[in-house]
């Protein structure tokens, strides 16, 4: 049994296409091809060739049904069928044909493991050769290959697969045909379906023009019946909006603005078809279905009676001929179909047509959203989303530019002075973080820096500051870039060669038996990049056959990858031993430099490669990190932390799995239909629109959910707060709660500054003893989170909540105070900014008796205010 | 599941299957722990693994030659340090006697910087157990290399590492043996109130998780109070504080999440338990004896002030948790290791007088754990990850004095090197705990429980740790 590719499937028959082989299939001695030719045709001669043109096996003849058996023996891979000499009998005119010729193509690649005879089935209609034809456009001049069939194949195919009708049995009929409004569905449907498969066809460049290209017959033979009208009288339908998000009932309009200039003929001009609607609207309760419904209205028609088809899937479901759709979509996304319309005069027109769906964008929605794509919501920040909808903020995002750090440090590079310093990268960090516009960016380097974890707390290095600062840029600067790069900057950056040790990390020495420092190889593995057990695609553990996890290497790996990591050290500076800087400018924001004697020479092997003997030392760096890219392991292991980080703890497998193909293929489509990143594997901005756009993490029935969700962070907490109360004024150095935390008022956390590579918390963790526990979740900020810091973090934000607009890290409240004299609109305001509309009731009644207790509207929103910032609804996000 | 296996253990004891454990006389408590007086055991973790080579330093002539040899520059470079650190010369160790020369014929010292723990050894408070470490079964070079033994998962792994050895699992364990003795003492009723059965000052900690207890996080600085709470009101509201406190306990707060009843509970039980603990620190009753000012030091004292207390909080048996890290010396060990060893030594000897002072010295037995050992080969200026290590005991019940356990001579290839001197464990933590766990008044079967690993071991190996 071998499965179909691209052959058309009508009425029964397998639906399969393009399975997979199976890896240890055995190539069977013998494989036919069980072919039939479609109706309306008989014999044919039938013969295959691969894709050189090279004949295989000996050519068939069709019987009067068109069934044939062609025998390829051992070949595999793409066959191209050709059915040509045929007898045609054109189903609309009755007229015979002879010499028609089609095509088709199969793949005899796709074997079971049993085996050893196979047959592949195939239809050969005038649809697969419309899709070769296609293959043929996509390949130019080219021979046919692969990819241009699997190109085809890509947009041929789902439609294939969704004929309701057996086409084999069907004879089409010409929409034109006065009898058409009166003829079988099925009939009326295949020639439609004709026609937007033509359509299809133009997308890619047949416009107008399917000459066949040295076949017998002649266009109009062939399919005389539906080009006629696509080439004289069909205008082309522009979509002059179709941007639905951000709403709750919105139009797909499809208006027929522009003939091709000739509008002879006997067709009117379809532009008097000027309401072709698509209304998408959306019920809130229970399951929030979005109901299509289309309206296909003919201004000069009295009655409006139209006939038209879809052809395509809509939100996972088949989508056929109809004359009113209606179906259920809670999938956003973007969806490819195609319309083929006829009006009442017989005007048809084929259109490609794409519709973006998103759950609409309501403002807790928005709120939601934000919370996790950003450092918290505001009123301004929800307006605009609910503005731009998803894919034009994730767009703008990705467009602004990167705000350095260390080009805001205004110090001199060579100061040495005081200890302060340190605190100065912090303080820009702040800024940008709570007051830049580069939110994502923000939130995404953020998110990074705690994969690639640097601290300056346990080392006393001078010139501190802007080696931070530099790092800092580092993760700004590859947010949105791609991982290798990121890997590799991390690599030489020399406060990441301070932190894990290996700047002046020498080769093994035979005299006195020192080795290579392997603090480095162990944790760019362990924690940077591939983990400690072999992952599936979708981040769960392997098992090996006895259930266990499999791990992904042993000491010996890691001592062979220390070997890599050696003669490395400070820019423009004579390699040195230790761990101290050398008194030479600028070389905190330069990477480290290799010097090739204290690289050592020997091969390195590591995870069943090699980096051979001898290569320089940076070219073994650069070999092993690609290496440790190209692992199977990178992308789960790196996109499960990175969802963690912004969405959810727990991930369902499948939500892991569908951030890993964004990561692996390096494209994400947003919800416009337009594609995010390079399409280089590593590439981090689809990354993060693949997070964040996730059904998981944006579905709201989600909050019904008691296992989804998160602590969040205390830094993401705090911003939060101080994004919502309008804080301006943010310095560090001198204000001790935020500077490092003190002991009775501290976050728990400070930005790049956790006390171990091991983050502030572990992806792994689990709160023991609690609710989250008992049900098998990791809560890792749980891990910073217990009886120890509720207190202090309690009056941590007591501290910054109750100061006054005039003092640093004060704010002004402005939101809130512009509806200060109705409770009500301030207590929603605050659930809506606060709290994405999570607030419960007894919360709420607290909040609004403090509000009300005080005279001074100032004084009511700051105590409403840290009632809130403690509550579980803000302090968690689900 | 571990109830289930509690139960079966206690039905195979009554049916006499397994042998060697108590006699059946028909009542539960019979097999329950012994919790008739105080007790107490505090777990000193070092974080990032203390260099055990270079604490439990060869002594006699040909070791300490061949210790130098391997070691260089980290012996050297504390010949004349800058930190003021003493040096690493034979002449400048604190030797260890009373061993009888039973490992080997050899002899072992201390460094300097812990000679207020040497002291204690001298004393007989303070004993050392050679070569612990997390281990399935015992296991040699040979069997380590050609596979037939079990090991642990994720060797030389930190986070990993520190989780297998406070309980027996990687990361994402969810009870450790100090935890499950907690549970065992608190089920045989040993303390009218549990919020202070399992205490820890490093924040949460596997160790101290229980299947029933919930350890508590104290602050080194003490109990902790809410700011506002306690006024009579909040810029001019009087209901702000009460309307606080409810909040921060999210009364008839509905999370529907878990995350959210999980951050709602942490609030509560911080709350009471600072109450708690405030109203007992406000009486007097703290020990006089001067803690080091260092975080390990500031940790150790708070545990001290609450054992002082520990009639009042209705406490018989309690388990702490204090550590303190920078030990993952890869870089710079001798500029940096003395100075942490000093903090250690410092910190436990203060913690010791103070319970001397307080009467319960005897009462109260403190250990070290760290995640592994290190490596004996140098690299650079530091040493690399290992496996086992050695590891110190510490109170008046000690039978100190001793080495007890084996140390490995400072060489590679031998039956316990897994490499570069990353020694195997001859001794498992199973059984470094059970010695622990019989002193804290636990039977055999509630041992087995509490250590499920225990089987495969002799679990009389330190039985002459404690008289």
């Amino acid at each position: 049994m071998s499965s179909l590719y691209l052959t058309a499937c009508g009425g029964s028959g397998a639906k399969t296409i393009l399975s997979s082989p199976l890896p240890d299939a055995p190539i069977p001695t013998s494989t036919n091809i069980v072919g039939k030719v479609t109706a309306g045709y008989a014999q044919c001669n039938i013969n295959a060739a691969d894709l050189s043109g090279a004949p295989i096996g000996a050519e068939v003849r069709s019987n009067q049904q068109g069934d044939f058996n062609l025998d390829v023996g051992t070949h595999t891979g793409a066959l191209l069928i050709t059915a040509s000499s045929c007898t045609y009998v054109d189903p609309v005119t009755n007229v015979t044909f002879v010499d028609a010729m089609f095509r088709s193509f199969v793949m005899a690649e796709d074997y079971s493991s049993t085996e050893t005879t196979s047959d592949i089935a195939v239809q050969i209609t005038p649809f697969t050769e419309l899709a070769v034809r296609h293959a043929e456009l996509v390949a130019g001049s080219e021979a046919l290959t692969n990819t241009s069939l699997t190109q085809a194949n890509t947009v041929f195919a789902p439609v294939f697969n969704r004929m309701g009708f057996d086409y084999r049995g069907t004879t089409p009929i010409l929409p034109t045909d006065t009898d058409a409004l009166t003829a079988a569905q099925d009939a009326r449907d295949y020639g439609l379906a004709l026609a937007a498969l033509s359509g299809a066809g133009g997308v890619e460049g047949l416009t107008q023009d399917i000459s066949l290209q040295g076949a017998t017959l002649t266009e109009d033979e062939l399919f005389g019946f539906v080009f006629n009208d696509l080439k004289d009288g069909a205008a082309i339908f522009e979509i002059t909006e179709q941007n639905i998000s951000g709403e709750s009932s919105v139009e797909l309009v499809l208006s027929s603005l522009s003939g091709n200039g000739e509008t002879a003929n006997t067709l009117a001009p379809i532009a008097s078809v000027d309401n072709f609607v698509i209304n998408v609207e959306t019920a809130l309760a229970p399951n929030r279905p979005i109901v299509w419904e289309t309206l296909f209205s003919d201004s000069d028609s009295p009655d409006g009676a139209l006939e038209y088809v879809i052809l395509g899937e809509i939100c996972g479901q088949s989508v056929g001929a109809m004359s009113e759709l209606v179906l259920t979509c809670d999938v956003p996304g973007s969806y490819s179909f195609f319309v083929a319309a006829v009006d009442p005069d017989g005007n048809v027109t084929v259109i490609p047509a794409t519709a973006n769906i998103n759950l609409p964008l309501t403002d807790t929605k928005a709120s939601a959203f934000l919370m996790s794509s950003t450092f918290g919501p505001t009123l301004e920040t929800i307006e605009n989303l609910e503005g731009q909808g998803y894919s034009e903020w994730f767009k703008t995002q990705y467009n602004l530019p990167v705000n350095s750090i260390l080009d805001g440090m205004g110090l001199p590079f060579a100061d040495t002075s005081t200890s302060k310093w340190e605190t100065v990268p912090r303080e820009r960090w702040y800024e940008r973080a709570l007051l830049g516009d580069d939110q994502l960016r923000q939130r995404a380097a953020f998110a990074l820096s705690q994969i690639f974890v640097i601290s300056t707390s346990p080392r006393d290095l001078t010139f501190k500051s802007h080696l931070q600062a530099k790092y800092m840029d580092t993760m700004q600067n590859h947010a949105f870039g791609n991982y290798r790069d990121l890997m590799q900057d991390v690599t030489y950056s020399p406060l990441m060669g301070v932190w894990l040790t290996y700047i002046g990390n020498q080769k093994a020495d035979a005299t006195t038996g020192g080795v290579p420092d392997e603090n480095y190889a162990r944790e760019i593995m362990q924690l940077f990049t591939i983990g400690l057990v072999e992952l599936n695609p979708d981040g769960t553990p392997k098992l090996d056959a006895n259930g266990q996890e499999i791990e992904v290497y042993t000491n010996n790996d890691i001592t062979e990858l220390a070997k890599v990591f050696t003669g490395l050290w400070w820019a423009n500076t004579p390699f040195g031993v230790g761990l101290g800087r050398p008194a030479v400018p600028d070389i905190d924001v330069l990477p480290m430099e290799m010097t090739e004697s204290e690289h050592s020479p020997f091969s390195k092997s590591f995870l069943g490669q090699t980096v051979p003997a001898g290569l320089p030392g940076d070219q073994s760096i650069s070999m092993a990190l690609d290496i440790l890219f190209e692992h199977p392991n990178l992308a789960p292991f790196v996109c499960k932390q990175l969802i963690q980080r912004m969405t959810t703890s727990n991930p369902s497998p499948a939500y892991v799995k569908r951030v890993v193909e964004a990561f692996e293929t390096g494209a994400y489509t947003l919800p416009d239909g337009e594609i995010s990143g390079t399409g280089t594997r590593g590439d981090l901005a689809p990354v993060w629109a693949a997070i964040l756009l996730d059904n998981e993490a944006l579905d709201l029935d989600r909050r019904e959910d008691e296992t989804f969700g998160k602590v969040r962070e205390p830094i993401v907490r705090f911003l939060h707060w101080a994004r919502y109360a309008n804080v301006s004024s943010v310095e560090v150095t001198n204000d001790a709660p935020v500077r490092n935390g003190a002991t009775t008022a501290s976050l728990g956390q400070t930005p790049y500054r956790s006390s171990s590579v091991f983050n502030f918390f572990r992806p792994g963790f689990v709160a023991g003893g609690t609710k989250t526990a008992s049900a098998g979740l990791v809560a890792p900020e749980m891990q910073i989170t217990h009886t120890a810091t509720a207190i202090t973090h309690a009056n941590f934000m007591a501290t910054y909540v109750f100061r006054s607009s005039n003092q640093n890290w004060g704010g002004n409240y402005a939101d809130a105070l512009a509806v200060s004299g109705d409770t009500e609109a301030v207590i929603d305001q605050l659930d809506l900014v606060l709290t994405a509309g999570r607030m419960s009731d007894a919360t709420r009644q607290r909040v609004s008796e403090v509000y009300e207790s005080v005279t001074a509207p100032s004084d009511g929103i700051r105590l409403a205010t840290q009632l809130i910032v403690m509550s579980p609804e803000y302090t968690t996000q689900h | 599941m571990m109830f289930n296996r509690r139960k079966f253990l206690r039905n195979a004891s009554a049916l006499g299957v397994a042998s060697g454990f108590a006699a059946n006389i028909g009542s539960f408590n019979a097999f329950a722990a012994d919790t008739s007086d105080y007790k107490a055991l505090v777990c000193v973790f070092l974080f990032g693994a203390m260099d055990g080579h270079d604490t439990v330093i060869p002594y006699d002539v040909q070791s300490h030659s061949q210790y130098e040899g391997i070691r260089g520059r980290l012996i050297s470079d504390l010949d004349n340090s800058s930190e003021g650190f003493a040096p690493r010369r034979r002449d400048n160790l604190l030797e260890l006697a009373g061993n009888g020369g039973n490992i080997g014929g050899r002899n072992f010292a201390f460094p300097e910087e812990f000679r207020p723990l040497h002291e204690l050894y001298t004393q007989g408070n303070l004993a050392v157990i050679g070569n612990v470490g997390p281990i399935v079964e015992p296991i040699t070079r040979t069997t380590f290399e050609n596979g037939s033994a079990r090991r642990p998962p994720r060797l030389f792994s930190h986070n990993d590492q520190q989780s297998i050895w406070q309980a027996s699992q990687p990361e994402g364990a969810r009870a450790g043996w100090g935890g499950r003795f907690a549970d065992i003492v608190e089920a045989a009723g040993a303390n009218s109130n549990s919020t202070f059965t399992s205490v820890s000052a490093v924040g949460p900690r596997i160790f101290l998780q229980g299947e029933n207890v919930q350890p508590f996080q104290i602050s080194a600085s003490g109990a902790q109070s809410v700011d506002i709470l306690d006024a009579s009101d909040h810029l001019g509201s009087s209901i702000f504080p009460s309307h606080y406190r409810d909040a921060l306990r999210n009364v008839n707060g509905d999370t529907s999440n878990l995350f959210g009843d999980d951050f709602a509970s942490v609030n509560r039980a911080a709350l009471d338990a600072n109450e708690l603990l405030t109203a007992q620190f406000a009486l007097p009753g703290d020990p006089t004896t001067v803690m080091p000012t260092s975080s390990l030091g500031s940790q150790l004292g708070v545990i001290a002030r609450v054992i002082a207390r520990n009639a009042n909080l209705g406490v018989k048996r309690q388990v702490f948790f204090v550590g303190t890290g920078g030990f993952d010396t890869h870089a710079g060990q001798p500029t940096t290791l003395p100075g942490l060893q000093a903090d250690v030594a410092n910190s436990m000897r203060a913690f010791h007088d103070s319970m001397v002072e307080l009467g319960l010295s005897d009462k109260v037995t403190s250990f070290t754990g760290s995640d592994f050992g290190r490596t004996l080969t140098r690299s650079g200026t530091g040493t690399d990850h290992g496996w086992g290590n050695h590891h110190f005991v510490m109170g008046g019940a000690v039978n100190g004095g001793q080495i007890l356990g084996n140390i490995p001579p400072p060489e590679f290839n031998h039956d316990y090197d897994a490499g570069q001197g990353r020694l195997i464990p001859q001794l498992a933590v199973d059984q470094y705990a059970a010695s622990l766990g019989q002193w804290f008044g636990l039977s055999n079967s509630e041992l087995l429980d509490a250590l499920p690993g225990l089987g495969n071991f002799d679990q009389t190996a330190l039985s002459s740790l404690f008289s």
